[in-house]
Formats: C-alpha cells, sequence, structure tokens
C-alpha cells in the first residue's frame, strides 16, 4: 500500500516540475438552444493530435499548450462540431455553445457522446443511459424509467418482475450507490418497486459505474449510479408535460437572468387508485394508492469565477384503506453546491447534501403508530486540477453524518394497547480523501490511478449490544453522546489503464477495492419501504470488495456499431446473510440475526450496439456466477446468492419507420432466481410444514418477456399557402407532441413473480404449489407535449 | 408486524387484479427423511403428549404422516421425578398422572430405532388471560360483506419485567386454528393490555377457545423462526431445542391460562 502512495506522490511531482512556457485556454460549454451545460463534450487540438480534454460536469472544460497557434475543436455527437482558432500566447477564457445537428437528427438517434467514446476512455465497467433513447422503449404502464432502461445493459439484471430494483455484477441490491444531484437516495422506488422515483423528464444525464469505480465515489461495493438533474432552460420559458394511464406530468423551465440563472420545477403524480372506483367491491373504493414526486433545482452565474445551484427532490407513496390502515413513505433530498473558479486550471466544487427517508404505518384500527426514519448531512469538496494536457487531477473529502431511527411505536390514545416503545438511534460519522490522476502516456496508454481513504466511526448516543455465537444478546454497553464506539479505516486503491490497438479498439483493465459501511436488511426479494439500513457497528464489519476487470472494445463500419465484451472477477469480505427465519423488522437485537462470511462473483459480458441508420438498437449478454459462503449455512458449502443468474439476455431494437414513426420493441430471457425450494414436509401443531436442505438448492422458472412500443410525433409543421406568391410554406408549430403506445408482455407469458407451497383448502393433509404471475399483456398509451 | 405486510400485499394484489394464480408441478429434490418430535408439557393434566413421526417428500400427498410406533418415551423434572409415556394411539405417547408444576425444568427423552433425542424446557409461571372480548371488524377486500367478521381479543396483565414470552392459540369447535402467534413483552411490559388473535377470521356462533401460553425464550425463537422460515424470507429449517441426530421438531413446557368465548351478534 504504502508503495502506491509513493509511487502516485512521484507521478504527481514529475507532472508539475515540466510546466513551462504554457498558457491555458478555458471556459464552459453549453447547449445553444436551452444553455444547458453539455457534459463530457470532446476538446481537442486540431495541430496536436491525441491532445485534449473533455469537459466535467459542470460544462467546465481546461487545456493547458505550449505558446501557439492552434485550432481547438469542440465536439460533441448530435451537435455541430465547431473550430476556434486560437492564438495561444496569454491565458483565455472561451465559453462556447453548440447547436443540434438538425441534419443528424432527422436520421437517426442521437447519441450523447462521441462516436468512439467507448474506445477512447479508460472508463471500463460504465454505462451510459441516453435520456433521449429512453424515451422510444417500451416500458410498465407507459412510464419511461431509467432504472428499467438500464436493466436491459450487460452485467445488470432486474430484481424481478416490474421492480425498479436492480443487481449488478452479482451484488446486492444494497450494494448500489444511487446518487440524485450528490445525494444518496435510500429508496429508489415507487408503489413497492413498480417505478423508480426518477422521473426522467428533470433527468439530464445517468451513468452507471459497474466495474472500476472512480476514486471520487465509495461506500458502496457494486455500483455506482450517478443521476443528474437538468439545470433549467436558461435562455426561455419551456413547458412540457406527459399524459398516461396511470400518471401524468409537467415540468416548467425558465431562466432567471437570461444566460446566468436558470430553475426547472418539475413534478409527477399517479392515480392508480382512481381505477378503484370502478371496482365492483365497496371495500376497494376507499382504497388509497398514489405516490407523487417534485424536483427543483435552480442555478446562478455570480460571476465569471463564481456559480451557484441549489436542487432538491421530495416525493411520497401513499397507501391506506379507509381509516383503518394508512401507510406512507418517502426520500427528500437537496443539495447545494458553490462552483468555484481558483484559476483557469483548478476548478473547485462545495457540495452541502441533505438526505432523507422515512416511513410512517397508522393502524388506526388499533390506535398506534409505527415511524422510522435515516437522515443524513454531508459537506463534500472536489478538486479538478487540470494540470496540463496529459494529466487531470481530481481530488477531494467528504464527511457525512448519519442518523437512524430504526423506529419507534406510539399510541395515538392516552393507554393504548402497547407501550411507546422505541428503539435506539444509531449516530455514526463517514469520511473521505481521495485523489486520482488520469494520465497519458504517449499516443496509445491512457492511465487512472488514484487512492480513496475512507473512515467510518459509530457513536453514541446508546445503548450498544454484543452477541453470543447463537444471536443472543451477551453484553450490553452504555455509551455518551459523540463518544466513539468502534472505527473502521479502508484504504481503496482505484486503477485502470486504456491501451489503444488501432483506431477502432483498444483494450481495458482496472482493479478496484470498495468499502461499504452501511447494510440493508431486507425480508423481501423485491425489497419494501420497511426495509431496514443498518450501519456498521461492533457487531457488523464493513464489507469489502475487490474486483478485477478486462475489457476489449472495437467499434466497426465507421462507428456504426459498437461491440465490447468484459470479463471481471470480484472478491467479498464481511459478506452478510441471516440466519433461518430471521426477523428483520421492528427488532432492537436485530444484529443477532446476521451472518458473516465471503462471497465472490464472476461474470462474462457482451455488448454490441448499432448507433446509426434507421435500425438502432443493442443485444447484451451475460454469463454470470454470484456465491456466498457463511459457516452457519449449510456448513460453509458455496452457495449462489438469489441475485445469481446464469445468463441473462437483453434485444432492443427501434426503427425509425418514417421522420415521425418510431417502432421498437425489446426482448429479455434470463435464468431464473436461485430460490430454496422445500424437499420435504411434515406437521407440527396440526399445520404442514415444510422441510428444507441446501440454502438456494432450486431455481424460479427462466423469465422471458417481450415489450412493443410506437411512437408517433405530431407533425412539427404547419402548412400555410403564402397568400403573395400562392406557394405552400412550411411553419413550425409551437407545440411539438407525440403519442406512444405499448404493449408489455405481448405474448402473455405467465412469469412466476412467486411460487407459494401450502396446504390444499378441502384438504389440510395435502399440499399444492401455486405460481403468482403478476402482468400479463399490458397496454399503455400516453401523450408528450412541449412548447 | 406481519399484519401489516398482509394487508399491504393484499392491497397491492387487489389494486393489480391483473395477477393470475394458478397451481403447477415442480419437479423437488428429495432429502433424506428425518425425525420429526412434537412434545407438550402443560401445568394441567390431561394435555401433556408427545408425537413422533417421520418427514417425507413434499409431492407425497398420500394420507398422513409415517408415524414412530415403539419408542420408549420418558419426561423427567429437575425434582427427579420421572414419567414414563405409553403410546395410546400410533405415534401419540402420554401420561394421564403427568401435570408440569410452574418454575421446574423437564427434561425429555426419547429412544427409537436406535437413536437418543433429548430436550429441555422451563416451566414459567402463569399468566392469566383477565377476560375475552369480541369486536366487528370491517370488511378488507375477501369475504361476504352480508357474513359479519369479528376479531377476538385476548386481555391479560403482563408482569413487570422484560424477558417473558407467550404463545396465544384459539380453537374453534375444539379445532386449533392454523398459524403460530408469539411475541415477547418488548412493547407491553407490565401492562394491562390486550392483543387480537390476529391469524384467524371469527364468525356469529364460534364456540372460541383460547389459550395464552407462558412460554420459553427457546420455544419463542423457534415458532418465531417457523413462521418467517415458512413465509419465503430466508427459508430453511428453525433451529429446533432437541438434541440428537435427524431430528426436527419441539419440545415445550408451557404454562397454560385458556378461556372461551361465543361469538354473538353485535
Amino acid at each position: 500500500m504504502r508503495r502506491i502512495v509513493l509511487v502516485s506522490l512521484l507521478l504527481l511531482i514529475n507532472l508539475i516540475a515540466f510546466s513551462q512556457d504554457k498558457f491555458t485556454i478555458s471556459g464552459n460549454v453549453k447547449d445553444v438552444s436551452d444553455g444547458e451545460d453539455l457534459i463530457g463534450v470532446t476538446i481537442f487540438v486540431k495541430e496536436l493530435p491525441g491532445t485534449g480534454t473533455v469537459t466535467n460536469v459542470y460544462g467546465f472544460y481546461s487545456l493547458t499548450l505550449p505558446a501557439g497557434e492552434y485550432t481547438i475543436q469542440y465536439s460533441f455527437v448530435g451537435y455541430k462540431t465547431i473550430p476556434f482558432k486560437v492564438n495561444l500566447n496569454q491565458n483565455i477564457k472561451n465559453n462556447i455553445e453548440l447547436s443540434n445537428d438538425a441534419e443528424n437528427l432527422e436520421t437517426f438517434e442521437v447519441t450523447a457522446e462521441r462516436d468512439d467514446e467507448n474506445i477512447r476512455s479508460t472508463e471500463m465497467g460504465v454505462t451510459k443511459i441516453d435520456i433521449k433513447e429512453i424515451e422510444s422503449i417500451p416500458v410498465l404502464f407507459g412510464e419511461r424509467d431509467v432504472m428499467k432502461t438500464l436493466q436491459l445493459m450487460p452485467g445488470v439484471k432486474s430484481g424481478g418482475e416490474g421492480s425498479a430494483g436492480f443487481f449488478v455484477r452479482g451484488g446486492s441490491a444494497d450494494q448500489n450507490l444511487i446518487l440524485l444531484d450528490e445525494a444518496p437516495v435510500y429508496n429508489a422506488s415507487h408503489l413497492l418497486g413498480f417505478f423508480s422515483v426518477f422521473n426522467s423528464d428533470a433527468i439530464k444525464d445517468v451513468k452507471l459505474y459497474k466495474g472500476s469505480m472512480p476514486a471520487e465515489y465509495g461506500g458502496r461495493l457494486s455500483s455506482v449510479m450517478d443521476i443528474k438533474m437538468k439545470d433549467g432552460n436558461s435562455k426561455e420559458l419551456e413547458v412540457s408535460g406527459g399524459i398516461g394511464l396511470i400518471s401524468s406530468k409537467l415540468t416548467v423551465e425558465a431562466p432567471i437572468v437570461k444566460d446566468k440563472g436558470s430553475f426547472i420545477v418539475s413534478a409527477r403524480r399517479t392515480y392508480a387508485d382512481m381505477f378503484l372506483v370502478f371496482s365492483k367491491d365497496e371495500a376497494q373504493k376507499n382504497a388509497t394508492l398514489y405516490f407523487y414526486d417534485l424536483n427543483v433545482k435552480a442555478n446562478y452565474q455570480i460571476n465569471e469565477k463564481n456559480r451557484i445551484f441549489l436542487s432538491g427532490y421530495f416525493g411520497r407513496d401513499n397507501l391506506g384503506f379507509n381509516d383503518l390502515f394508512g401507510f406512507n413513505w418517502g426520500n427528500a433530498t437537496g443539495t447545494f453546491r458553490w462552483n468555484h473558479l481558483f484559476s483557469e486550471k483548478l476548478f473547485s466544487n462545495t457540495s452541502l447534501i441533505y438526505s432523507h427517508y422515512n416511513y410512517k404505518i397508522s393502524i388506526e384500527a388499533a390506535n398506534f403508530d409505527i415511524a422510522s426514519k435515516i437522515e443524513d448531512f454531508t459537506i463534500k469538496e472536489d478538486l479538478d486540477y487540470f494540470i496540463n494536457s496529459k494529466n487531470t487531477l481530481k481530488m477531494g473529502g467528504s464527511v457525512i453524518h448519519h442518523m437512524f431511527d430504526p423506529g419507534k411505536i406510539s399510541s395515538t390514545v392516552v393507554d393504548g394497547i402497547l407501550n411507546d416503545t422505541k428503539i435506539e438511534n444509531r449516530y455514526s460519522f463517514e469520511s473521505a480523501l481521495y485523489a486520482s490522476n488520469e494520465q497519458k502516456i504517449g499516443g496509445l496508454l491512457t492511465l487512472t490511478y488514484g487512492l480513496r481513504y475512507s473512515n467510518f466511526t459509530q457513536i453514541g448516543p446508546g445503548e450498544i449490544y454484543d452477541y453470543d455465537e447463537d444471536g443472543n444478546v451477551s453484553d450490553t454497553t452504555e455509551y455518551g453522546k459523540l463518544e466513539k464506539v468502534v472505527s473502521y479505516n479502508g484504504l481503496s486503491p482505484r486503477f485502470s489503464a486504456k491501451y489503444t490497438l488501432n483506431e477502432t479498439s483498444s483494450i481495458k483493465t482496472s482493479y478496484a477495492r470498495s468499502y461499504q459501511y452501511l447494510h440493508l436488511l431486507s425480508n423481501s426479494s423485491s425489497g419494501s419501504p420497511t426495509d431496514a439500513w443498518m450501519p456498521s457497528s461492533n457487531n457488523i464489519k464493513p464489507e469489502i470488495a475487490d474486483q478485477v476487470g478486462v475489457g476489449y472494445f472495437k467499434n466497426f463500419k465507421k462507428n456504426t456499431y459498437e461491440f465490447s465484451v468484459e470479463t471481471y472477477y470480484k472478491v467479498l469480505d464481511n459478506a452478510i446473510d441471516y440466519r433461518t427465519g430471521a426477523d428483520v423488522t421492528l427488532n432492537a437485537t436485530v444484529e443477532g440475526e446476521l451472518l458473516y462470511g465471503e462471497g465472490r462473483a464472476y461474470g462474462l459480458e457482451l455488448y454490441l450496439k448499432k448507433k446509426k441508420g434507421k435500425f438502432t438498437g443493442w443485444a447484451s449478454y451475460t454469463l454470470a456466477r454470484s456465491e456466498g459462503s457463511f459457516e452457519d449455512i449449510d456448513k460453509g458449502n458455496w452457495f449462489p446468492t438469489k441475485q445469481d443468474r446464469t445468463h441473462d439476455i437483453s434485444l432492443v431494437g427501434i426503427w425509425a419507420l418514417s421522420e415521425r414513426v418510431k417502432l421498437s420493441s425489446t426482448f429479455v430471457y434470463y435464468t431464473g432466481n436461485a430460490v430454496t425450494f422445500p424437499t420435504g414436509k411434515y406437521v407440527i401443531d396440526n399445520q404442514t410444514i415444510n422441510l428444507y436442505s441446501e440454502r438456494n438448492g432450486s431455481r424460479m422458472p427462466n423469465y422471458h418477456r417481450m415489450d412493443i412500443g410506437l411512437t408517433i410525433d405530431n407533425k412539427k409543421f404547419k402548412e400555410i399557402k403564402n397568400p403573395d406568391t400562392g406557394e405552400i410554406e412550411k411553419i413550425k408549430k409551437k407545440v411539438e407532441s407525440s403519442w406512444n403506445f405499448s404493449v408489455y408482455n405481448v405474448y402473455g407469458r405467465e412469469n412466476a413473480y412467486s411460487i407459494t407451497f401450502q396446504e390444499q383448502a378441502n384438504d389440510p393433509t395435502k399440499t399444492e404449489i401455486v405460481q403468482l404471475s403478476l402482468f400479463k399483456i399490458i397496454p399503455s398509451i400516453s401523450y408528450n407535449f412541449r412548447f | 408486524m406481519r399484519t401489516i405486510y398482509q394487508l399491504i400485499f393484499i392491497l397491492i394484489f387487489a389494486v393489480t387484479f391483473i395477477a393470475c394464480e394458478k397451481r403447477i408441478d415442480l419437479d423437488l429434490d428429495s432429502a433424506n427423511q428425518m425425525y420429526v418430535v412434537e412434545a407438550l408439557v402443560h401445568d394441567s393434566l390431561g394435555d401433556n403428549f408427545v408425537m413422533l413421526s417421520k418427514t417425507k417428500p413434499y409431492n407425497d400427498n398420500s394420507s398422513g404422516m409415517d408415524k414412530i410406533s415403539g419408542a420408549i418415551v420418558k419426561i423427567l423434572d429437575d425434582q427427579n421425578n420421572t414419567f414414563t409415556l405409553y403410546e395410546i394411539a400410533p405415534g401419540y405417547y402420554t401420561d394421564s398422572t403427568l401435570q408440569g408444576i410452574n418454575n421446574r425444568e423437564y427434561t425429555l427423552t426419547v429412544s427409537t430405532e436406535g437413536k437418543t433425542f433429548t430436550a429441555k424446557s422451563y416451566l414459567n409461571p402463569r399468566v392469566n388471560i383477565d377476560s375475552l372480548s369480541q369486536e366487528q371488524t370491517e370488511e378488507l377486500f375477501w369475504g361476504d360483506p352480508d357474513i359479519p367478521e369479528y376479531q377476538i381479543n385476548c386481555h391479560f396483565t403482563e408482569p413487570t419485567g422484560l424477558g417473558d414470552f407467550y404463545r396465544m392459540k384459539a380453537f374453534v369447535f375444539g379445532e386449533q386454528e392454523d398459524g403460530f402467534i408469539v411475541m415477547n413483552d418488548e412493547y407491553f411490559d407490565g401492562k394491562s393490555t390486550y392483543l387480537p388473535i390476529f391469524e384467524t377470521i371469527f364468525y356469529e356462533g364460534d364456540s372460541v377457545d383460547i389459550q395464552f401460553l407462558n412460554i420459553d425464550e427457546a420455544n419463542y425463537r423457534y415458532f418465531n423462526a417457523l413462521y418467517y422460515s415458512q413465509g419465503g424470507f430466508v427459508p430453511g429449517n428453525p433451529n429446533s431445542n432437541i438434541d440428537g441426530e435427524g431430528v426436527i421438531g419441539y419440545f415445550g413446557a408451557y404454562a397454560k391460562s385458556e378461556r372461551s368465548i361465543i361469538v354473538v351478534p353485535e
């Protein structure tokens, strides 16, 4: 470990010593039509092949070159490339706005990346989702969803039928760090998983790191899903929205001061419960079932050197039955950011982040409430140092204060049937420091190397339990406020390298270690709002993962096709599983229900994408294994984890039938989850009890499904006869609109959502096996508009 | 807590009325046959028994379980009293003179087919049912709205001091209702309170017996795990308090308070 640090330092000193008679060109790149910052615009120098940079997540770039005359090119697919001639004899600020390339737009899907980004970047194990692509992919109830589109990518597996939950490279659902404008989102699903909390109208950019996580991220083992909200149109007022069968949404964006600041407000509400009115059952008519969410963001450029952003999310699910029972849950996040330019080479961002999740269950029939919450405060500093045209250094740090309130029960009347009871809050600090450098060596090799140090400290106040081997409390210790209970440290080296084989292909390799200090205890496979997050403690050690990956990337037919093959091997330490029959809800001694062991996962991912032409789409295939070994489960034998899926295939096709009509289809197939089915039965208390043998020794039936979708854009132009010339002229309509039709599960496959083993109703001495399938052929329709 | 989940899922599936259920056939692996011991000592006469049987393959729907006859079954207390149980029906062993006494530890030994199984359970003091009450409930999603449904509440006064464990059993016309209701006193320690028999819906005219049982922690853990392991979250065989090779089941020494109620129209 010390050697790595030393080598990194030497490399740094090496590159700083070289500076001589050089100047910097820097600035921001935006979209000319709505002023949105463009992320990942490639900036290269015509006279110096192999030299260049890309804009960061705030659209900022900085390039330092020897004095001289250059042609700087700003290139972003779907946008016109702008050449900029410059005589670089002093530091130059050049803000630039790129415009849509109209000719390109008509013929094929716009991809928000450079044509050959995949072979040029050192990133591997990274999936980018193009928000525009999401629009044409058919989905359940017609509700577009980034999380569901992600599940069609190699290495990313769906959490189950209709579920927004996902598994990455054999990791469990809680090993995904989901960030919305840097704020962690603790429960990313609505309506028990059928929808994600991310309204695609308010989202600008989604990136999923499933392999080599950059050093600026940490805290989860399997992946980082980094979601950036739109900044809002800084040129003019824009209103867009959609009306669907199950939900409607509206987005308003406008400048605060033209070209200096803007805001966006986006709201969405479902009305699933409105269908209940048609129900014959009197009781169903009185049920409530809906969710809503609100995304708000504003930004303001104070001056050349300072810019501030304020963004927030608020969402809530509501479920209720008359005045007997109510259940609501949701996330709230807030992020304040300050961009500051220390110099034309040093970009700084300071963030203050708040993240909140809670649920409340009101059992009005019995006069008590159950409530639980999580609250995080984060302060974070990130620096981008554009040292020279060969090196970009990123460094920073963060401190998070976590508060977990596992649950309390309180009576709503005097002297209720239960005592007011509370499971003690858990407090902790999670902090990190990191530095990472991207270095180009010669024209062919690029390295990214970095180091992340993290610390997790559990603090008081509270009663802390120790447990014996069987999970019974053996000792209790009282800690005072802010008193340290236990502290863990982690050093995570991160490394990736890209070697360019030729113009159209490259190979990449990576290694990453990560630490996870928060663990989700879930009592269902699809995730539930009452799943409990547990911080590391005197009993729960941090989970650790080491992952290596190798990949080959190739583009052919002038970047029309993109192909990649990646393979990975992952080892997990301090993995968590449960004792048989564990009870993880509202359990003060839940740590006694946990078992600790190790895990391993490996796989092969193939991806072929057609990016241009009338037909676009992709095929992805994953061959994978994910296993665990725990001393107390089957004597430590390796068993497949529930997210182990041998084969996983996704096919996506989008046909542009005409300028206005697009037909799309998806097909998915995957091996059924590993599950524990009974191998026998016996009778206790006159009731049939299932007998089990090894953990996850059986499989659910294989899953497959096909969806189709049709998007029809209404005419963008009006035809008006010019009274003077008699010619027909096209005039752009004020309102753009489109219809979207989709059918989920076209051929009505009855996929197993659950399989239940039960006594037969008419003869309890006999048993039966019952399969529940959720969605058989679900058509939907929605109307979207923009003006 | 489980009622809440049941409610949620009922609601969700009722709403997504698109869902469909069907009976399927599955090829299941067969495990080795295991011995099943179910043994109860109450602090009352006449309902103490040991039942011995064997497991069978899941898809075997021939009637009844394989009973184990001819076993030697003994129950001892910590005052050196030994009771030998006699087989009065296949696999069913009892001794009509055996009556459990509070604050004694009981030991079970079973010898059969060359194997010996042993188990211990502590008989705690009795906690009495103060009364039973009935309460008409609102129809949720199933059932005929014209037939009123009732909930039965069991009222009791819980002794002060954490660390007590209880089971409730309901019998309608002498037949035991399905479900395992176990609880610890975390949420109602030292309180005069009531709990509904939430696993069962009762109807007018039902003759109901409720048993309120003070049990030891091992039994609490066993039935809690049994409940959760059947639900499918972490399926597995709950840890049994019976020692021996290839044996599952439980031995419980329970202090029993029992009351009856007939559900009448409100």
